[in-house]
Protein backbone atom coordinates (compact mmCIF):
# COMPACT_ATOMS: atom_id res chain seq x y z
CA UNK A 1 0.00 0.00 0.00
CA UNK A 2 1.22 3.50 -0.86
CA UNK A 3 2.09 5.84 2.02
CA UNK A 4 0.03 9.02 1.85
CA UNK A 5 1.53 10.66 4.92
CA UNK A 6 4.95 10.00 6.39
CA UNK A 7 6.21 11.67 9.54
CA UNK A 8 9.93 11.14 9.63
CA UNK A 9 11.99 11.15 12.80
CA UNK A 10 10.39 14.14 14.51
CA UNK A 11 11.22 15.51 17.94
CA UNK A 12 9.38 17.89 20.22
CA UNK A 13 10.19 19.44 23.57
CA UNK A 14 7.79 21.45 25.75
CA UNK A 15 9.90 23.54 28.11
CA UNK A 16 12.17 21.07 29.89
CA UNK A 17 10.06 18.07 28.97
CA UNK A 18 11.11 16.12 25.91
CA UNK A 19 7.94 14.49 24.58
CA UNK A 20 9.24 13.04 21.31
CA UNK A 21 12.84 12.24 20.47
CA UNK A 22 12.66 10.31 17.18
CA UNK A 23 9.09 9.41 16.35
CA UNK A 24 7.90 8.33 12.93
CA UNK A 25 4.52 7.48 11.48
CA UNK A 26 3.56 6.02 8.12
CA UNK A 27 -0.05 6.29 6.99
CA UNK A 28 -0.88 3.92 4.15
CA UNK A 29 -3.73 4.51 1.71
CA UNK A 30 -6.69 2.25 2.40
CA UNK A 31 -5.58 1.30 5.90
CA UNK A 32 -6.73 2.26 9.38
CA UNK A 33 -3.79 2.67 11.76
CA UNK A 34 -4.06 2.89 15.53
CA UNK A 35 -1.53 5.05 17.34
CA UNK A 36 -1.44 3.71 20.87
CA UNK A 37 0.51 4.70 23.95
CA UNK A 38 0.21 5.73 27.55
CA UNK A 39 -1.04 9.16 28.60
CA UNK A 40 1.72 11.68 27.99
CA UNK A 41 3.60 9.37 25.61
CA UNK A 42 3.25 11.94 22.83
CA UNK A 43 0.48 10.47 20.65
CA UNK A 44 -1.46 13.71 20.34
CA UNK A 45 1.74 15.69 19.83
CA UNK A 46 2.79 13.34 17.03
CA UNK A 47 -0.65 13.61 15.44
CA UNK A 48 -0.60 17.41 15.68
CA UNK A 49 2.83 17.48 14.04
CA UNK A 50 1.57 15.14 11.32
CA UNK A 51 -1.40 17.44 10.75
CA UNK A 52 0.75 20.58 10.66
CA UNK A 53 -1.02 21.97 13.70
CA UNK A 54 2.20 22.34 15.68
CA UNK A 55 5.79 22.54 14.47
CA UNK A 56 8.32 19.85 15.43
CA UNK A 57 11.73 20.86 16.75
CA UNK A 58 13.22 18.69 13.99
CA UNK A 59 12.15 16.06 11.51
CA UNK A 60 10.11 16.10 8.33
CA UNK A 61 6.56 15.54 7.17
CA UNK A 62 5.91 14.11 3.71
CA UNK A 63 2.38 14.40 2.39
CA UNK A 64 1.45 13.04 -1.01
CA UNK A 65 5.06 13.11 -2.20
CA UNK A 66 5.68 16.68 -1.04
CA UNK A 67 8.23 17.20 1.71
CA UNK A 68 7.51 19.79 4.40
CA UNK A 69 10.06 21.08 6.91
CA UNK A 70 7.23 23.11 8.45
CA UNK A 71 3.90 21.61 7.47
CA UNK A 72 0.83 23.74 8.06
CA UNK A 73 -2.66 22.35 8.45
CA UNK A 74 -4.34 24.74 6.02
CA UNK A 75 -1.81 23.79 3.31
CA UNK A 76 -2.12 20.04 3.97
CA UNK A 77 -5.92 20.40 4.12
CA UNK A 78 -5.94 21.90 0.63
CA UNK A 79 -4.08 18.80 -0.54
CA UNK A 80 -6.45 16.31 1.08
CA UNK A 81 -5.74 16.01 4.80
CA UNK A 82 -8.47 16.24 7.44
CA UNK A 83 -7.57 16.61 11.11
CA UNK A 84 -10.07 15.69 13.79
CA UNK A 85 -8.76 17.10 17.11
CA UNK A 86 -9.69 15.59 20.46
CA UNK A 87 -12.34 18.31 20.93
CA UNK A 88 -14.17 21.18 19.26
CA UNK A 89 -13.62 20.83 15.54
CA UNK A 90 -17.00 22.39 14.82
CA UNK A 91 -17.69 25.95 15.93
CA UNK A 92 -20.70 26.93 18.03
CA UNK A 93 -21.30 30.00 15.84
CA UNK A 94 -22.99 27.97 13.09
CA UNK A 95 -25.38 25.03 12.87
CA UNK A 96 -24.15 21.57 11.89
CA UNK A 97 -25.84 21.92 8.49
CA UNK A 98 -24.12 25.26 7.84
CA UNK A 99 -20.73 23.81 8.71
CA UNK A 100 -21.24 20.72 6.60
CA UNK A 101 -22.30 23.04 3.76
CA UNK A 102 -19.00 24.91 4.16
CA UNK A 103 -17.09 21.65 3.63
CA UNK A 104 -19.33 20.70 0.72
CA UNK A 105 -18.95 24.06 -1.04
CA UNK A 106 -15.17 24.08 -0.56
CA UNK A 107 -14.38 20.52 -1.60
CA UNK A 108 -17.40 19.26 -3.52
CA UNK A 109 -18.12 15.97 -1.80
CA UNK A 110 -21.39 14.11 -1.47
CA UNK A 111 -24.77 15.01 -0.09
CA UNK A 112 -25.18 16.44 3.41
CA UNK A 113 -28.30 14.35 3.98
CA UNK A 114 -26.46 11.16 2.98
CA UNK A 115 -23.52 11.67 5.35
CA UNK A 116 -25.90 12.77 8.10
CA UNK A 117 -27.86 9.54 7.65
CA UNK A 118 -24.64 7.48 7.63
CA UNK A 119 -23.45 9.04 10.88
CA UNK A 120 -26.93 9.17 12.46
CA UNK A 121 -27.21 12.94 12.92
CA UNK A 122 -30.07 13.66 10.48
CA UNK A 123 -32.27 15.06 13.25
CA UNK A 124 -29.45 17.22 14.63
CA UNK A 125 -28.49 19.09 11.47
CA UNK A 126 -30.15 22.36 12.42
CA UNK A 127 -28.68 22.45 15.90
CA UNK A 128 -25.43 23.99 17.04
CA UNK A 129 -22.60 21.76 18.34
CA UNK A 130 -23.10 22.94 21.95
CA UNK A 131 -26.64 21.51 21.88
CA UNK A 132 -25.36 18.01 21.02
CA UNK A 133 -24.06 15.25 23.27
CA UNK A 134 -20.38 14.27 23.09
CA UNK A 135 -21.13 11.25 20.89
CA UNK A 136 -23.37 13.26 18.56
CA UNK A 137 -20.70 15.96 18.21
CA UNK A 138 -18.14 13.28 17.35
CA UNK A 139 -20.46 11.85 14.71
CA UNK A 140 -21.14 15.34 13.32
CA UNK A 141 -17.38 15.91 13.02
CA UNK A 142 -17.06 12.60 11.27
CA UNK A 143 -19.84 13.64 8.89
CA UNK A 144 -17.67 16.63 7.96
CA UNK A 145 -14.75 14.25 7.33
CA UNK A 146 -16.97 12.02 5.17
CA UNK A 147 -18.10 15.01 3.10
CA UNK A 148 -14.48 16.07 2.67
CA UNK A 149 -13.57 12.56 1.43
CA UNK A 150 -9.96 13.14 2.47
CA UNK A 151 -6.84 11.35 1.29
CA UNK A 152 -5.78 11.15 4.93
CA UNK A 153 -7.80 11.45 8.14
CA UNK A 154 -6.08 11.98 11.48
CA UNK A 155 -8.46 11.49 14.42
CA UNK A 156 -7.25 12.21 17.94
CA UNK A 157 -9.04 10.12 20.57
CA UNK A 158 -12.33 9.88 18.65
CA UNK A 159 -13.72 7.15 20.96
CA UNK A 160 -13.20 9.03 24.21
CA UNK A 161 -16.32 9.31 26.35
CA UNK A 162 -18.83 8.03 23.82
CA UNK A 163 -21.41 5.27 24.00
CA UNK A 164 -20.75 1.81 22.47
CA UNK A 165 -23.27 2.48 19.69
CA UNK A 166 -21.52 5.72 18.76
CA UNK A 167 -18.17 3.90 18.83
CA UNK A 168 -19.60 1.36 16.40
CA UNK A 169 -20.70 4.13 14.02
CA UNK A 170 -17.22 5.67 14.25
CA UNK A 171 -15.47 2.37 13.51
CA UNK A 172 -17.82 1.72 10.59
CA UNK A 173 -17.08 5.18 9.19
CA UNK A 174 -13.31 4.75 9.53
CA UNK A 175 -13.54 1.43 7.68
CA UNK A 176 -15.73 3.03 5.02
CA UNK A 177 -13.21 5.84 4.50
CA UNK A 178 -10.34 3.34 4.28
CA UNK A 179 -12.24 1.37 1.63
CA UNK A 180 -12.34 4.53 -0.48
CA UNK A 181 -8.52 4.72 -0.31
CA UNK A 182 -8.20 7.11 2.61
CA UNK A 183 -5.31 6.67 5.06
CA UNK A 184 -6.87 6.78 8.53
CA UNK A 185 -4.97 7.21 11.81
CA UNK A 186 -6.77 7.09 15.15
CA UNK A 187 -5.43 7.41 18.67
CA UNK A 188 -7.07 6.30 21.90
CA UNK A 189 -7.04 3.93 24.84
CA UNK A 190 -10.12 1.88 23.93
CA UNK A 191 -7.97 -1.14 23.06
CA UNK A 192 -10.66 -3.76 22.21
CA UNK A 193 -12.58 -1.28 20.02
CA UNK A 194 -9.43 -0.07 18.30
CA UNK A 195 -8.00 -3.56 17.77
CA UNK A 196 -11.25 -4.55 16.05
CA UNK A 197 -11.32 -1.46 13.84
CA UNK A 198 -7.74 -1.11 12.61
CA UNK A 199 -5.34 -2.79 10.19
CA UNK A 200 -2.07 -1.72 11.80
CA UNK A 201 -0.85 -0.74 15.25
CA UNK A 202 1.85 1.80 16.00
CA UNK A 203 3.04 2.07 19.59
CA UNK A 204 4.26 5.41 20.87
CA UNK A 205 6.53 5.09 23.90
CA UNK A 206 9.64 6.71 25.39
CA UNK A 207 9.64 9.45 22.76
CA UNK A 208 9.71 7.11 19.80
CA UNK A 209 7.36 4.83 17.84
CA UNK A 210 7.28 1.15 16.92
CA UNK A 211 5.29 -0.22 14.01
CA UNK A 212 3.90 -3.43 15.53
CA UNK A 213 2.10 -4.68 12.42
CA UNK A 214 -1.43 -6.07 12.49
CA UNK A 215 -3.47 -6.06 15.73
CA UNK A 216 -2.80 -9.82 16.08
CA UNK A 217 0.95 -9.27 15.69
CA UNK A 218 0.84 -6.35 18.12
CA UNK A 219 -1.00 -8.44 20.72
CA UNK A 220 1.81 -10.98 20.53
CA UNK A 221 4.52 -8.40 21.15
CA UNK A 222 5.60 -9.06 24.78
CA UNK A 223 6.96 -5.57 25.53
CA UNK A 224 3.80 -3.92 24.20
CA UNK A 225 1.76 -6.39 26.29
CA UNK A 226 3.75 -5.77 29.43
CA UNK A 227 4.17 -2.00 29.24
CA UNK A 228 0.92 -0.89 27.61
CA UNK A 229 -1.77 -3.57 27.54
CA UNK A 230 -0.89 -4.89 30.99
CA UNK A 231 -2.10 -8.34 30.02
CA UNK A 232 1.13 -10.19 30.76
CA UNK B 1 -4.26 32.90 -0.25
CA UNK B 2 -7.57 31.07 0.12
CA UNK B 3 -10.47 33.19 1.38
CA UNK B 4 -13.12 31.85 3.78
CA UNK B 5 -16.59 30.92 2.58
CA UNK B 6 -18.99 33.90 2.18
CA UNK B 7 -21.00 32.66 5.19
CA UNK B 8 -17.95 32.90 7.43
CA UNK B 9 -16.77 36.12 5.77
CA UNK B 10 -20.15 37.77 6.49
CA UNK B 11 -20.00 36.70 10.15
CA UNK B 12 -16.41 37.97 10.46
CA UNK B 13 -17.33 41.33 8.90
CA UNK B 14 -20.29 41.85 11.24
CA UNK B 15 -18.23 40.91 14.29
CA UNK B 16 -15.38 43.18 13.16
CA UNK B 17 -17.81 46.09 12.83
CA UNK B 18 -18.90 45.58 16.44
CA UNK B 19 -15.30 45.16 17.56
CA UNK B 20 -14.39 48.46 15.88
CA UNK B 21 -17.33 50.16 17.57
CA UNK B 22 -16.29 48.75 20.94
CA UNK B 23 -12.68 49.78 20.43
CA UNK B 24 -13.73 53.30 19.43
CA UNK B 25 -16.02 53.58 22.48
CA UNK B 26 -13.08 52.54 24.69
CA UNK B 27 -10.89 55.13 22.97
CA UNK B 28 -13.55 57.79 23.51
CA UNK B 29 -13.86 56.74 27.17
CA UNK B 30 -10.09 56.91 27.61
CA UNK B 31 -10.20 60.33 25.93
CA UNK B 32 -12.88 61.49 28.36
CA UNK B 33 -10.77 60.33 31.30
CA UNK B 34 -7.73 62.13 29.92
CA UNK B 35 -9.74 65.20 28.94
CA UNK B 36 -8.69 67.08 32.04
CA UNK B 37 -5.06 66.77 31.00
CA UNK B 38 -5.22 66.75 27.21
CA UNK B 39 -8.27 68.86 26.52
CA UNK B 40 -11.73 67.83 25.17
CA UNK B 41 -11.96 64.38 23.52
CA UNK B 42 -12.19 64.35 19.74
CA UNK B 43 -13.69 61.84 17.28
CA UNK B 44 -10.81 62.26 14.87
CA UNK B 45 -7.45 60.62 15.42
CA UNK B 46 -4.13 60.90 13.63
CA UNK B 47 -3.86 58.71 10.49
CA UNK B 48 -1.30 56.40 12.09
CA UNK B 49 -3.57 55.98 15.14
CA UNK B 50 -6.50 55.12 12.85
CA UNK B 51 -4.35 52.45 11.14
CA UNK B 52 -3.25 51.14 14.55
CA UNK B 53 -6.91 50.89 15.64
CA UNK B 54 -7.77 48.98 12.44
CA UNK B 55 -4.83 46.58 12.98
CA UNK B 56 -5.91 46.09 16.59
CA UNK B 57 -9.47 45.27 15.47
CA UNK B 58 -8.00 42.78 12.94
CA UNK B 59 -6.04 41.09 15.74
CA UNK B 60 -9.13 41.04 17.98
CA UNK B 61 -11.07 39.44 15.12
CA UNK B 62 -8.47 36.65 14.91
CA UNK B 63 -8.56 36.15 18.69
CA UNK B 64 -12.37 36.05 18.59
CA UNK B 65 -12.31 33.42 15.82
CA UNK B 66 -9.90 31.34 17.93
CA UNK B 67 -12.11 31.76 20.99
CA UNK B 68 -15.06 30.43 18.98
CA UNK B 69 -12.95 27.44 17.79
CA UNK B 70 -13.37 28.55 14.20
CA UNK B 71 -9.63 28.51 13.44
CA UNK B 72 -9.47 24.71 13.33
CA UNK B 73 -12.52 24.45 11.09
CA UNK B 74 -11.04 27.13 8.81
CA UNK B 75 -7.67 25.33 8.71
CA UNK B 76 -9.43 22.09 7.73
CA UNK B 77 -11.10 24.10 4.97
CA UNK B 78 -7.66 25.19 3.77
CA UNK B 79 -7.87 28.75 5.14
CA UNK B 80 -5.09 30.27 7.25
CA UNK B 81 -5.61 33.03 9.84
CA UNK B 82 -4.23 35.81 7.59
CA UNK B 83 -7.47 36.20 5.61
CA UNK B 84 -9.35 36.33 8.93
CA UNK B 85 -7.10 39.19 10.05
CA UNK B 86 -7.55 41.03 6.74
CA UNK B 87 -11.33 40.55 6.73
CA UNK B 88 -11.57 41.71 10.35
CA UNK B 89 -9.41 44.72 9.57
CA UNK B 90 -11.43 45.83 6.54
CA UNK B 91 -14.55 47.26 8.27
CA UNK B 92 -12.36 49.16 10.74
CA UNK B 93 -10.30 50.70 7.94
CA UNK B 94 -13.44 51.74 6.06
CA UNK B 95 -15.07 53.12 9.22
CA UNK B 96 -11.93 55.08 10.14
CA UNK B 97 -11.92 56.51 6.62
CA UNK B 98 -15.57 57.54 6.94
CA UNK B 99 -14.94 59.14 10.36
CA UNK B 100 -11.99 61.08 8.97
CA UNK B 101 -14.07 62.21 5.97
CA UNK B 102 -17.05 63.29 8.09
CA UNK B 103 -14.85 65.05 10.63
CA UNK B 104 -13.02 66.99 7.94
Amino acid sequence: MRDVLVVDCVGKTYGDRRVLTAASLRCAAGAVTALLGRNGAGKSTLLKIAAGWIAPDYGLVHFRDTRFVRARLHVLAQQGLFYLPDHDLLADSFTIRQQLALVQRRFGGGSIDDVAATTGISDRLDQRPRELSGGERRRAELAAALLRAPACLLADEPYRGIAPHDAEVLSHTFRHLARTGCAVVVTGHEVPTLMDAVDRVVWCTAGTTYDLGTPAEASGEWRFQREYLGWA
Amino acid sequence: MMLPDPVITRALLVRAAFLWLGTRVLFAFAGLLAAGVLGPPSLTVAPHTAIAIACLVGALGVLDARRRHEHLLLANLGVSLWPVWIISLAPALIAEGVVALVAS
